[in-house]
């Protein structure tokens, strides 16, 4: 409100000098080309704002406006990704859980291919005989197409 | 970025893995209107049930005023038909009189104007950001960076020209009403009439081109954008069975999950704006009315001048109202169109 107060002074500050100019050279020789002046001089100062906008700084803004979009877009791709691998993660996870009903302490890790998401290999810690590994390691084949060597069974 | 966790308006997302999005907080000036629903409808309503008993001090005020302004008039009015030589001295008495009643409330109202498109300017800028990422977390990709550049560019061009052209333009339109109050110069009649068409013509003119361009840009980038996930979805569920199923139903459930906390952000963005805005806007409403029915009163004591003058403020007051509108309905507008999300 501070530059609007002081438009507002000048503005009115040089109406008021121009009218006393003009009433001092009402009846003169050069009437009309003071009161065409002080007439052009009134207009640009009136209109004194809208040239403060420039169409300049409207495209620059538009150019930093378009930068944050992207970055705001990609914000949001980001975090749906995020979202996105841990949805996948936890549901393999489970899968893998399931094939082992009666076995409550195991502790599964899935690590995914970093392009397209797919379970690259995983970790598997608990105690399994033999016969049980052999068995799961085919079915985690199977069904999530996780080969034998990238399974690492741990105790 | 000062934000806070709608969690009162995602009461069910919360308990799933969802897409962390979060509103901003509300303005300092909303708050008091702010009503703690997830629902639009009973929070819009609300606001409108909250928003009335704050207008009963400012509309008695204002009746005070009008009530004075129709004496001052009748009072001329009188004075004239006894005797046509004070004429020219009730006049400018009058506009003196009128000057000081309206002026003071007028002031605090274009105070209060700027105040409150300052106030929804700054909501916008902040909420337009988490709303694009939400949308571009739900797969629209293209059709939230149009959205985001388009409004805000309108946004900040909008709220620059008011504040720095549109705003001066009112106290120029005010001076030019009371000079010509007391002036018969034709110059000052015309800037006056040149500077409400213009400012109205301007404001219509962006509004306009605005809601073109997003309509437009809507529609094509989000067109691409829902053709481009029905072929990735389809792609990944094909070509692997199982593990394809698991990333096809993982991704399904990011764009609903995105989708329900852009909406929740969204609707409390839209209820957070109204809240900022409905008071003032209600405020300049109720003033210009009754300065308009003071003006009609008055046209019965045929003193045109004085007629004119308080028409003028009323007229002021209307060009306040179109300016926090316009702003009001742009990132109402643009917060629509990110809800609409890919089709």
């Amino acid at each position: 409100m501070t530059s609007i107060g002081q438009y507002i002074v000048s503005v009115s500050a040089t109406a008021f000098f121009f009218g006393i100019v003009n009433s001092f050279v009402n009846h003169g020789p050069n009437r009309q080309l003071i009161k065409m002046v002080c007439g052009a001089y009134m207009l640009i100062l009136v209109a004194s704002p809208v040239f403060r906008i420039t169409p300049v700084d409207i495209f620059d803004a538009y150019k930093d406006i378009n930068i944050e979009a992207r970055e705001y877009v990609s914000e949001g791709e980001i975090m749906a990704e995020t979202e996105y691998r841990a949805i996948i993660k936890a549901e393999i996870k489970q899968r893998i859980a399931d094939m082992f009903p009666h076995n409550n302490n195991i502790e599964i890790d899935v690590h995914l291919e970093s392009e397209n998401d797919f379970p690259e290999f995983v970790t598997i810690r608990g105690n399994f005989s033999e016969e049980e590994k052999n068995i799961l390691t085919e079915k985690i084949y199977l069904d999530l197409g996780i080969p034998a060597e990238d399974q690492l069974w741990t105790e | 970025m000062n934000q806070i966790y709608s969690s009162t308006f995602l009461p069910e997302i919360s308990i799933i893995r969802c897409v962390n999005i979060v509103a901003p907080e509300v303005p300092e000036s909303g708050k008091r209107l702010m009503p703690q629903v997830d629902n639009w409808i009973e929070g819009f309503q609300l606001i409108l049930h909250d928003v009335i008993p704050l207008l009963i001090p400012d509309l008695q005020t204002a009746a005070q005023i009008c009530v004075a302004l129709i004496s001052c008039v009748v009072l001329v009015s009188l004075m004239r038909s006894f005797s046509a030589k004070v004429n020219r001295i009730a006049v400018i008495s009058a506009v003196v009189v009128i000057i000081g009643a309206l002026m003071r409330t007028t002031n605090a109202l274009i105070g209060l104007g700027t105040r409150t498109i300052t106030d929804m300017t700054e909501y916008g800028k902040l909420l337009l950001p988490v709303l694009t990422a939400a949308l571009a977390a739900q797969g629209g990709i293209g059709k939230s960076a149009a959205l985001y550049s388009a409004t805000m560019i309108f946004l900040i061009l909008l709220s620059k020209l008011i504040q720095k052209v549109f705003m001066p333009g009112v106290y120029i339109y005010l001076a030019s009403s009371i000079s010509a109050a007391v002036s018969e110069e034709p110059l000052l009649k015309r800037m006056k009439e040149f500077i409400k068409n213009g400012t109205v013509w301007c404001l219509k003119t962006i509004m306009t081109i605005f809601v073109t361009y997003v309509s437009i840009t809507g529609v094509i980038s989000g067109t691409t954008d829902a053709a481009m996930l029905k072929t990735t979805k389809t792609v990944i569920s094909s070509a692997v069975p199982i593990v394809g199923g698991i990333l096809s139903d993982a991704s399904e459930a990011v764009l609903v999950s995105a989708a329900m906390a852009k909406n929740a952000a969204g609707i409390y963005g839209l209820l957070a704006i109204l809240a900022v805005f409905l008071t003032p806007f209600l405020k300049l409403l109720c003033n210009y009315l009754l300065v308009k029915i003071t003006a009609f009163i008055c046209t019965i004591f045929d003193c045109k001048n004085l007629n004119d003058l308080i028409e003028d403020f009323s007229g002021a007051m209307a060009l306040l109202l179109a300016m926090t509108g316009c702003v009001c309905l742009m990132i109402l507008i643009g917060t629509v169109c990110y809800l609409k999300g890919v089709e």
